[in-house]
């Protein structure tokens, strides 16, 4: 009888069993997030369901059916069936028709858990779901994880014939994998649990499904060799594992197709194509690596044509260069570029020159050398090259990075944009050109506002214009609407994704920005943009950090609008006051910083709160504003301090970890927002709220000009107070 | 069909000889009772003729071929029940059977799993989940399913342990009737179970055939060498004597007894099945 008739009769009998039923319900229960009640903080709806969700799914289901795995296996031979069923069914056969019914159930428990979450996942993600991804994660994450558990205990048991020894070997195989700190920054180990840190509602994420489903095809390789080698350790002929090996060597098809597929995995995985092989940093030299040597090369300018092959993670290009080689001999120069790309070609004044790709990846990049001839005037180096966009190595313990190619988003800056030349740089340089992009998507890129120039309605792309007054070009794109606001004298373009339109024009925001914006230009300065430019707003993938800011785009996480953040009372008493907080972070966080290694409680989130109070003081009046801040810290601050463990912290050694990390997490939330809020509010009372606003002023001139961290003592030192005067006791 | 074991040998890794020189052909049709002490290397044998063990010399070909070779063709002209044997007590007796018709590659499987039913007296329990069932009832189960798709070799362990008298009568009758065109081997260490229904004997010890025949030679072997006699109280067993039986009876208690030469006391009787197998193991003890 053939595998498969086995296989419907094991998967008939597996379906039987209580057993099974059981183990597929508490596998649809650990993927519950409302049963497992885990949740992040500050993640994106996408991260707070569907990732916790498959995280829970993947541990529990895992383990689950890696124990329904070895009950399987080992029951036949505890209860003795072997000997009446092995005598009428070939055992091997019998084995992978076994494990290919568990693999059934697997598929099965996961159908379960899908469809019944389906509802609650509606209901919790809203706007923000995605059928595709909603099941495409699932089969991706749990199931997959689930599955190669299976492969693996299966073949574990195959080799041991001890269902507890093989279990002990899958939970050390898989908490190395998990949590071994050697594989903490490496995404392609992670078959069992998978690093996932983010997941983007708006953005798409791509990436991410790309790099699981490299990751998952390199271990159902592994573990799919393993198995298959597995069957030849199947006991026979009364022989123990080495007698049953020797006598089922006759198979010789299964080392044929084992040995390849091993191999085909090992080969995946050491040549993976996302990341680059950049070591890690060496931050002694990382912060003066932008000090280039001087080359005697000027650019005058630079002219790009890029297309971005979204669907395909790549992008091709032109870059040219306009340069002066005013050393008088020919010079030795290079451009660094993305480690994914490939250089094809460069002509130095329509004439094509030798170069050499060093491939000496670091830092995210790799440099293409080529010499620059003498010549008098100016010069055009132009770069054909193109390729498939890698990651920085850094980024393989987070996920991916602020930088990628993706369909729904594109994130490019500095040497993953284009090629660029070490020069020293000549006064008035643009940057600027062309960018083709699928029509789904609007780049925001730095300088000028992007125009159309041109649509290819057959291919389904829009040609953009670029301008940048600067040597570099920093690209966002997604789905954008543009919305142009006008606060404090600056132009203001407001891109954020469409899928969030509605939440924007629920909150007000565009509006909300404007006030903001207003105020605390007035409070404490301009925020360095010129008036020239528009400043630029961004919405951005959560997979980029908290945001960053570039020339004239000032990019905030997606999460800054999720429901989750904007319902968050800890940082405002409304979703507006709430994006009003991170709007002030363009303030004090982004142009300036307070970070404080005495005391580690001060930090931008507190002045920022203390500012939001200021700002909705000031719309809504001093009774609003104490009610819903000032008196929401006393009480935060009051219950902390009374807190047993907080004036007896000795005690905390004998509380479980989980435990100590909860009080402590707690405590450093109320002294990061509410207690120093606070005390620059007793501030405020001793020398007056004009004379603390005036002092933070101060220190946000100073700190945003001459890039300095602001302290507490600074604070103290401005303000004329002591620190005693405004601590809370 | 056809079993031919040549010069069979086995030797397990502990270094214990089940079986030693082993040649014996099997032909359907056969009902062939396989009698020996414990350890004489039945179940051994038994192992070997359905590919569960590999000897360590010799072979055994099926049908002129390689048995090693044949597996799968073994595996489906295969009835098999062992001595030790588990059942899946999460499926009925039905479910059970249909599991082992689709293992066993039988198509028409409802109406043959009525029949094994209705032959081992199970209609009432084929609904029955496995695990609530008696000793008897589940070794019933065992029988059933090696009786599955009327194999032509069928090979029983021990079947009629745990069954009680009427229960065993029975199935006497049902492996005879079944032995009508294939190879029916029965391993027991009742003796009764065999003189009634085999038309072959094969007896082993330590790894040896010591007797290979219809159970009439056996019997033959043995007339003249069965006796009995009251036995008197603390009267030793004559020397060169086995007593096989103790009956009490009006006169006292009746031991039977064989052996080469029978002392004057005891009356020559005529031989039972069991007296001319123990008489033959008796003559291999005293031999050695």
């Amino acid at each position: 009888m053939s595998i498969l008739s086995f296989y419907r009769v094991e998967l008939n009998r597996l379906l039987r069993a209580k057993m099974t039923w059981l183990i597929i319900a508490l596998t649809l229960a650990a993927a519950t997030p409302i049963i497992t009640g885990f949740e992040y903080s500050d993640g994106t709806q996408f991260m707070n369901f569907m990732g916790v969700a498959n995280l829970s799914g993947c541990v529990g289901g895992g383990i689950l059916f890696v124990l329904l795995t070895l009950h399987e296996l080992s029951k036949m031979y505890e209860k003795h069936v072997d000997t009446i069923v092995e005598a009428v069914a070939d055992p091997a056969r019998l084995y992978c028709a076994r494990v290919l019914a568990l693999l059934t159930a697997a598929v099965l428990a996961v159908t379960l858990t899908v469809v019944c979450l389906l509802p609650y996942g509606l209901a919790k993600l809203g706007y923000v779901f995605e059928a595709e991804f909603y099941f495409s994660s699932f089969a991706l994450f749990m199931l997959c994880s689930i599955l190669l558990s299976i492969l693996l205990s299966a073949a574990l048991y195959a080799v041991t014939r001890r269902a507890s020894v093989s279990f002990i070997i899958f939970l050390l195989l898989a908490l190395t994998a998990t949590i071994s700190e050697k594989f903490s920054d490496n995404h392609f180990v992670k078959w069992f649990m998978p690093q996932i840190q983010f997941l983007s509602d708006d953005f798409g994420n791509s990436m991410m499904v790309w790099l699981y489903s490299y990751s998952r095809l390199i271990w159902f390789c592994i573990f799919g060799g393993l198995f298959t080698l597995s069957i030849l350790g199947i006991r026979r002929y009364g022989k123990g594992f080495f007698g049953s090996f020797r006598a089922n060597l006759k198979h010789v098809v299964l080392p044929i197709i084992a040995i390849p597929l091993m191999g085909a995995g090992v080969y995946a995985y050491a040549h993976q194509p996302f990341y680059d092989n950049s070591p890690p940093i060496d931050y002694d030299t990382f912060y003066s690596a932008d000090e280039e040597e001087p080359t005697d090369l000027f650019l005058l300018g630079t002219e790009l044509d890029i297309e971005i092959e979204a669907a395909r993670g790549s992008l091709r290009g032109t870059a040219v260069h306009t340069v002066e080689n005013r050393a008088g001999r020919p010079v030795l120069s290079a451009v660094a570029v993305n480690t994914g790309y490939t250089v094809e070609e460069i002509l130095i004044d329509g004439v094509p020159v030798p170069f050499v790709d060093l491939k000496n990846d670091t830092n995210g990049e790799k440099e293409i050398e080529f010499t620059v001839p003498a010549g008098d005037g100016a010069q055009t180096i132009t770069i054909i090259y193109g390729g498939r966009y890698k990651m920085w190595a850094i980024h393989k313990g987070w996920g991916e990075g602020s930088d990628g190619i993706s369909p729904r988003y594109v994130g490019l800056g500095g040497r993953s944009l284009y090629p660029r030349i070490y020069v020293d740089r000549a006064e008035d340089v643009h940057t600027k050109g062309r960018l083709t992009l699928p029509d789904n998507l609007t780049p925001v890129t730095s300088g000028a506002i992007n125009a159309v120039l041109s649509v290819d309605e057959r291919a389904g792309t829009k040609t953009w214009s670029m301008n940048n007054e600067g040597s570099s070009m920093v690209l966002e794109a997604a789905d954008y609407v543009q919305r142009s606001l006008t606060a404090a004298g600056l132009n203001i373009e407001f891109y954020y994704n469409r899928k969030h339109e509605a939440v924007i024009e629920e909150i007000g925001a565009a509006e909300l920005m404007e006030d903001v914006i207003n105020f605390c230009t007035e409070l404490y300065g301009p925020l360095p943009f010129s008036e020239d430019i528009p400043l630029k707003l961004i919405q951005s993938t959560a997979y980029g950090g908290g945001g960053y800011a570039s020339f004239n785009m000032s990019v905030m996480n997606e999460s800054t609008f999720s429901p989750e953040n904007l319902g968050d009372l800890e940082i405002g008493a409304s979703s507006q006051e709430v994006l009003a907080h991170e709007i002030i972070h363009q303030w004090w966080g982004l142009f300036a910083h307070c970070v404080d290694i005495e005391d580690t409680w001060w930090t931008d989130e507190g002045v920022t709160t203390f500012t939001t109070y200021l700002f909705v003081r000031d719309r809504y009046g001093e009774d609003y504003a104490n009610q819903h801040y000032v008196e929401k810290w006393e009480a935060a601050v009051s219950d902390m301090l009374e807190n047993f463990y907080y004036r007896n912290p000795q005690y905390l050694d004998i509380l479980p970890e989980q435990y100590v990390e909860a009080l402590e997490g707690r405590d450093w939330g109320v002294q990061m927002y509410d207690m120093t809020a606070l005390m620059i509010c007793n501030a405020g009372r001793l020398i007056g709220m004009d004379n603390v606003t005036e002092a933070l002023s101060e220190l946000y001139e100073t700190a945003s000009s001459n890039y300095t961290y602001v302290t507490f003592q600074d604070f103290l030192d401005k303000t004329g107070l002591d620190r005693e005067e405004i601590a809370i006791v | 069909m056809n079993l031919s074991i040549h010069n069979l040998n086995m030797i397990y890794s502990n270094g214990k000889v089940a079986l030693n020189q082993v040649d014996a052909d099997l032909s359907s049709p056969s009902f062939i009772g396989l009698l020996g002490p414990n350890g004489a290397g039945k179940s051994t044998l038994m192992k070997l003729l359905i590919a569960a063990l590999l000897p360590t010399e010799g072979n055994i070909q099926m049908n002129g071929e390689p048995l090693n070779k044949r597996e799968a063709a073994l595996r489906s002209k295969l009835g098999y029940l062992p001595q030790r044997f588990g059942l899946y007590d999460e499926l009925t007796v039905w479910q059970f059977l249909d599991y082992m018709c689709a293992l066993k590659g039988i198509r028409k499987n409802r109406q043959e799993i009525d029949r094994v039913i209705a032959d081992t007296n199970l209609e009432e329990k084929r609904k029955a989940r496995i695990s609530t069932l008696s000793g008897g009832q589940r070794q019933r189960v065992g029988i059933a399913q090696a009786l599955l798709g009327k194999p032509e070799l069928l090979i029983f362990d021990e079947p009629t342990v745990g069954l009680d008298p009427e229960e065993r009568i029975n199935f006497r009758n049902l492996f005879s009737r079944n032995a009508t065109d294939k190879i029916v081997l029965l391993s027991t260490h009742i003796v009764e179970d065999v003189q009634s229904v085999c038309n072959r004997v094969i007896v082993l010890d330590q790894g040896k055939i010591l007797y290979d025949g219809s159970p009439q030679g056996l019997l033959q072997t043995a007339e003249g060498h069965v006796g009995a006699y009251i036995e008197q109280d603390y009267q030793e067993t004559p020397a060169g004597c086995k007593v096989t039986d103790r009956k009490f009876t009006a006169q006292g208690v009746t031991a039977r007894i064989v052996g080469d030469a029978l002392p004057d006391f005891a009356q020559k009787t005529e031989p039972s099945l069991e007296d001319a197998y123990m008489y033959l193991l008796a003559q291999k003890e005293m031999t050695a």
